[in-house]
């Protein structure tokens, strides 16, 4: 294995990485907000990538603008789950929420498969095809876009939750919902913002890897799946842990996929996450924050 | 219901079901009939370990393509007799489960969802890649129909018969668990683990037990499905089994075993009903599983019981209604 192949490896294995990061990072949010696994997350990754094609590719809107209509509808969407869906669902426990959130998921599925048909969908690059060269190895330019926009949107995340009275309020509801509504936090909205929030991010990652990877209605379980490995492996709530890893299930992909088989990088990151749970169960960054 | 009625219950009503399966002349029945059976019985293990224990498994088709190839590679690649084979196809699941469950049904409940669907999607990717028959034909092709020693189930009766048999003999068991010391602990560990530690109850320990025979049972019907089938490939692995027996039991049910029976035998007519019209079936799921949650979240069974202590107030409470109570 020579250098170009490692450098090669390593940063396909980050653009990866980020989406994964970003899909992880909309688990972590609401799961510190509300308590519980959203899992349509994956169905919104694959609304967010089929949106903006569908809106580039048929009806020839400017990249920006379908990209930023695709979010709208994803926080929109997710938010009217929380505060409509879950919200009146009064005799549900935390497990039945989640398999409620697993119904819309496979709804907002089935809509697409019927809407837009079960062909893989795709979109041009942001920019120009050419890619680039860096140290030996090359890179497409789709991914400068994908690891840019995601450190930006990590970036506004963090400030977010250290500077923002919003953020500041949802890491209260995650250490404790009783006493954040005794200082005046009304835990309810602080989780229809906390999906509104997931389900942008969810899009947005999606909207951001369709040029890449063409994706259909059912590719949502697929990236539910990675955004878990993401969360088990850096730490359940832990948002430093979801990004860092997404980048680790990111990187074991694409070494396993260039070094072994495209078969094996199906199967490292899921051993990845058996193994976790059996040897460090709170993950490789556990705790909070 | 008193044991005696239950057990007059039992006695007719395995002779009809045995009646109605060995007559029915219909090729369409017996096959939906003798797929409900198959699917009942993985039910009936989902409803033990997310229904009566309430931890989500989100791999239980991960242990039905276990069975299925456990059975099937014995029959065709080992010559053995079909009985190996089921015995296998329990085993094996179970020995799966059991460090799985040690390890993380300790911890909080998210971690065996994310253990259970994480092991699917490896079993998944590894059953897509074996080809157990000719070059390029992933799957196993071939397998007998079951024959316990000299007696063989060849023909459509024969093996809808046999399944069903099996199925119902996994729900007497489950239902005589459910009635005895174990189900009770289940059920406290249900509405609080904490209370149920407390009460001394070795939760974590009970928990494995459940969740090892729940897989065992998922196993057993992939492999009476490999047999009935004469063939097992990478979807009897497939996530959306899992997702489909989870929302069976939640469609039927999850405080009573007979939900998974009476969850899987909706789905399923649900289904061939709907994909007359096109691509319906999933978006049926969908829908069908999000409003009985909200709406009605003790399902199909729970339905049932409201109704009949509404037309009976004086009606003996079941011990499930009156631990539901409190």
């Amino acid at each position: 294995m020579g250098s170009t192949e490692i450098i090669q490896f390593t940063l396909s294995g980050i653009t990866l990485g980020s989406i994964y990061a970003l899909i992880a990072l909309g688990f972590a949010v609401m799961l510190n907000a509300t308590g519980m696994l959203n899992f349509a997350q994956g169905q919104f990754v694959m609304l967010g990538g089929v949106l903006s094609a569908v809106f580039v590719v048929s009806s020839g809107w400017p990249i920006i603008a379908a990209i930023s209509v695709a979010i709208v509808v994803g926080v929109v969407l997710n938010g009217f789950v929380e505060r409509v869906v879950l919200r009146n669902a009064k005799r549900a426990d935390r497990v039945s929420k989640e398999l409620i959130t697993l119904g819309i998921g496979i709804v907002l599925e089935s809509l697409v498969l019927l809407f837009l048909g079960a062909d893989d969908l795709s979109m041009p690059y942001f920019s120009s095809v050419v890619p680039f060269r860096l140290w030996g190895a090359t890179m497409p330019s789709q991914a400068i876009w994908i690891i840019g926009v995601s450190v930006a949107a990590m970036t506004l995340l963090i400030l977010f939750y250290r500077h923002t009275i919003y953020g500041i309020a949802m890491l209260a509801c995650s250490m404790n919902r009783e006493a954040a509504s005794l200082v005046g936090i009304r835990p309810a909205r602080v989780s229809t913002i906390a999906f509104a929030l997931g389900g942008g991010l969810g899009v947005l990652g999606g909207a951001l890897i369709i040029p890449l990877v063409p994706m259909n209605f059912s590719v949502g379980l697929i990236m539910s799946l990675k955004g878990f490995a993401a969360l088990v492996i850096g730490g359940l709530g832990s948002v430093t842990g979801a990004i860092a890893g997404g980048l680790l299930i990111g990187l074991l992909e694409a070494f396993s996929a260039g070094l072994l088989s495209s078969f094996y990088k199906e199967i490292t990151p899921m051993l990845m996450v058996i193994l976790v749970l059996l040897v460090w169960p709170r993950g490789l960054f556990g705790g909070r924050f | 219901m008193p044991v005696n009625l239950r057990l007059a219950g039992w006695f007719t009503g395995v002779p009809v079901v045995v009646l109605i399966l060995s007559t029915l002349s219909s090729a369409y029945a017996l096959s939906l009939l003798t797929t409900i059976g198959i699917n009942t019985i993985a039910a009936i293990g989902m409803s033990l370990i997310f229904g009566q224990t309430r931890q989500l498994n989100l791999g239980q088709a991960a242990f039905f393509g276990l069975g299925g190839y456990a059975a099937g590679f014995l029959a065709v690649k080992a010559n053995l007799p079909p009985l190996a084979g089921l015995a296998a196809a329990t085993a094996v699941p179970a020995l799966i489960a059991l460090p799985i469950g040690w390890a993380v049904l300790r911890l909080s409940g998210f971690y065996l969802a994310m253990a259970t669907l994480a092991l699917n999607s490896i079993m998944f990717t590894l059953f897509s890649q074996y080809e157990g028959g000719p070059p390029g034909v992933t799957g196993i092709p071939g397998i007998p129909p079951i024959s316990l020693g000299p007696i063989g189930f060849y023909t459509a009766n024969a093996s809808a018969t046999f399944i069903w048999l099996v199925a119902l003999a996994a729900l007497a068991f489950s239902d005589n668990l459910l009635n005895s010391k174990v189900g009770r602990a289940l059920r406290a560990i249900r509405e609080s683990e904490v209370a149920a530690m407390v009460t001394g109850i070795p939760v974590v320990r009970y928990k494995m037990i459940i969740f090892a025979l729940g897989a065992s049972l998922s196993g057993l019907a992939g492999a009476l499905s490999a047999h009935y089938n004469g063939f097992i490939g990478a979807d009897s692995a497939s996530l959306q089994l899992s997702i489909f027996l989870l929302v069976a039991v939640v469609v039927g049910g999850r405080d009573s075993i007979w939900g998974a029976p009476i969850g899987v035998a909706s789905l399923i007519l649900i289904v061939e009903g709907v994909s007359a019209y096109g691509r319906y079936d999933i978006l049926a799921y969908g829908v069908l599983l999000t409003m009985v949650l909200i709406l009605a979240p003790q399902g199909l069974t729970g339905l049932f019981a409201e109704l009949y202590q509404k037309m009976a107030p004086t009606a003996r409470k079941t011990h499930a209604q009156v631990a539901d109570r409190h």
